[in-house]
């Protein structure tokens, strides 16, 4: 069980563009954040904060209880990442 | 500093898409259903005549003047507060009560407060307040005072102006939740109120607050208002709607919104970021202040497209159609702003603002004890949302649709009025499927 979502981020933007990430709620997700500067990720609604930096990749794993479309930014740059819809 | 590019300028999580096809087709056959029957069994105007009302005494009134003190000073209260919290930078999490108390409270609660239980910004509208103070004090001052006009030049032009600039603070700047930047506004907008006041008296708040234009057109809607002796009258709900005065600069006000609001939807949606992709800062607002402009275009465009072709049906123009069926749309803005913003007033929006409202200025103070609430994600389920949000669009141009042909039939029978009408009722289930298709892609 549980879905885990890999993202890589340079300069604060994903280098894959914006995506979607479809989860069901109260499902376990898990994501891997890696990313070519410091910078922390945060997750909206959520209001969990993971911290990457060049070689070391952040991981933050939750349950998704909260229904909804929730976006998740990095800290520093202000730029979205991807967003996660819940339920 | 985080630099959100959320929906709703405030707030951290959206709605799920509706399932569109459903929806959409439920929505088009009830438009089409209610159009339809109201050709059999409404053959008179009776709104007209029901928006009087029956009288709840003078007594009740009384009540209201009374309770209405406190109420005023309570809000300007909030006002200065969120004023002062916004400029003193404060935060709290990653929640400004400042903005929470503009873009929540205010554009979401008190539209909603309005058209349930009137024109109550009239009295708690803090621009009134101050303005009124400052005639009070030039009065005992003797300084001469102003008289005070039936209507300034301009009518509600620059009412649509304060709205154009409302909207785009919120929708299509980058920093419009910033706590410097809701507190600039503020200041900006007061003096632009308090000092119009004081050039063409009170009368200018009555034209030119975005907020106490568009509430007052909302609070028509309710079933309960005052009549000139200041007595409280019941009416059906509604039926107000067929006392407001059918000018342009009204229709102007309600496009507008509607046209905001409509942006709004397509703002949070997976399409609008996309195209919007990587840009950021005055790019970004470049792009959401052009997307929004052209969804108003073309929200006015259809609206007077129909228009003209109704007015091909009775012989009139474009203009004096567009202008008498102005009032139908009232009912359409509640339905966007609630289907829009419910969520966001009942959850992380209206929450944020109840829990700050304690803590302001994030000195740890627990005023009301509201403080340590946490955001209860799960007071309504996502499926009422979902419902709420098809229930407000659908019932909002149904209404729509009846008040336009109890417009039509005064001067036309019934089969001849809704003969007439059929262009407005496929600009009505245009806006509809659109409004739909939008909640789908969010």
């Amino acid at each position: 069980m549980g879905t885990t979502i890999e993202v890589e981020v340079a300069g604060g933007k994903p280098v894959d563009g914006v995506q979607r990430y479809r989860i069901d709620a109260r499902d376990s997700v898990t994501i891997i954040v890696v990313g070519d500067t410091a910078d922390e990720l945060h997750i909206h609604g959520y209001d969990l904060v993971v911290g990457f930096a060049p070689g070391q990749p952040g991981s933050i794993t939750f349950e998704a209880n909260i229904p909804g479309i929730f976006e998740v930014e990095t800290h520093h740059h202000g730029d979205l990442v991807m967003e996660l819809q819940v339920g | 500093m985080l630099n959100t590019v959320l929906a709703h300028g405030v707030g951290s999580r959206g709605d799920l898409p509706l399932p569109f096809y459903l929806f959409g087709i439920g929505a088009a056959v009830a438009l089409m259903a209610t159009f339809v029957s109201l050709s059999f069994f409404w053959h008179r105007a009776w709104l007209p005549a029901a928006a009087t009302g029956r009288s709840l005494g003078m007594a009740f009134g009384r009540v209201l003047d009374v309770v209405a003190v406190p109420a005023r000073l309570a809000s300007l209260a909030l006002f200065v507060l969120a004023l002062a919290s916004s400029v003193s930078g404060a935060e709290v999490g990653s929640q400004r009560f400042g903005p929470l108390t503009v873009y929540v409270a205010l554009w979401v609660g008190m539209a909603m407060v309005a058209a349930v239980f009137g024109d109550v910004w009239r009295v708690l509208n803090p621009f009134e307040t101050i303005a009124g103070a400052i005639e009070w004090t030039a009065g005992k001052l003797g300084l001469p005072q102003l008289e005070d006009t039936d209507e300034i030049p301009g009518g509600y032009w620059p009412a649509v102006v304060a709205l154009g600039w409302f909207l785009f603070f919120e929708l299509c700047y980058h920093d419009g939740t910033a706590n410097s930047a809701v507190g600039g506004a503020m200041i900006a907008y007061t003096v632009g109120m308090v000092g119009g006041s004081a050039v063409y008296g009170r009368r200018w708040l009555r034209q030119a607050d975005a907020f106490g234009v568009l509430f007052s057109l909302l609070a028509k809607m309710a079933p309960i208002h005052r009549d000139d002796t200041g007595a409280v009258r019941l009416r059906p709900p509604l039926s107000g709607l067929a006392t407001v005065a059918p000018r342009i600069d009204l229709l102007a006000v309600l496009l507008v919104v509607l046209g905001g609001t409509t942006f709004d939807s397509l703002a949070g949606s997976t399409l609008w970021r996309d195209l919007v992709g990587t840009h950021r800062g005055w790019t970004a607002t470049g792009i959401n202040t052009l997307g929004m402009v052209i969804v108003i275009a073309v929200m006015a465009a259809l609206y007077y497209l129909g228009s003209l072709a109704v007015g091909w049906f009775t012989n009139q123009t474009a203009t004096v159609v567009a202008r008498r069926f102005a009032h139908s749309l009232v009912p359409i803005v509640l339905g966007y702003t609630v289907a829009h913003y419910f969520s966001l007033l009942v959850l992380d929006g209206g929450q944020n603002f109840l829990r700050l409202l304690s803590n302001p200025f994030d000195r740890g103070s627990n005023w009301f004890g509201t403080a340590d609430w946490a955001v209860n994600f799960f007071l309504v389920s996502t499926d009422a949302i979902a419902w709420v949000q098809f229930s407000a669009i659908v019932i909002g141009h149904i209404a729509a649709v009846l008040v336009a042909h109890d417009r039509a039939v005064e001067t036309s029978d019934a089969s001849e009025a809704t003969w007439a009408q059929r262009p407005m009722l496929l600009v009505m289930v245009f806006y509809s499927v659109v409004g739909l298709w939008l909640l789908q892609k969010a």
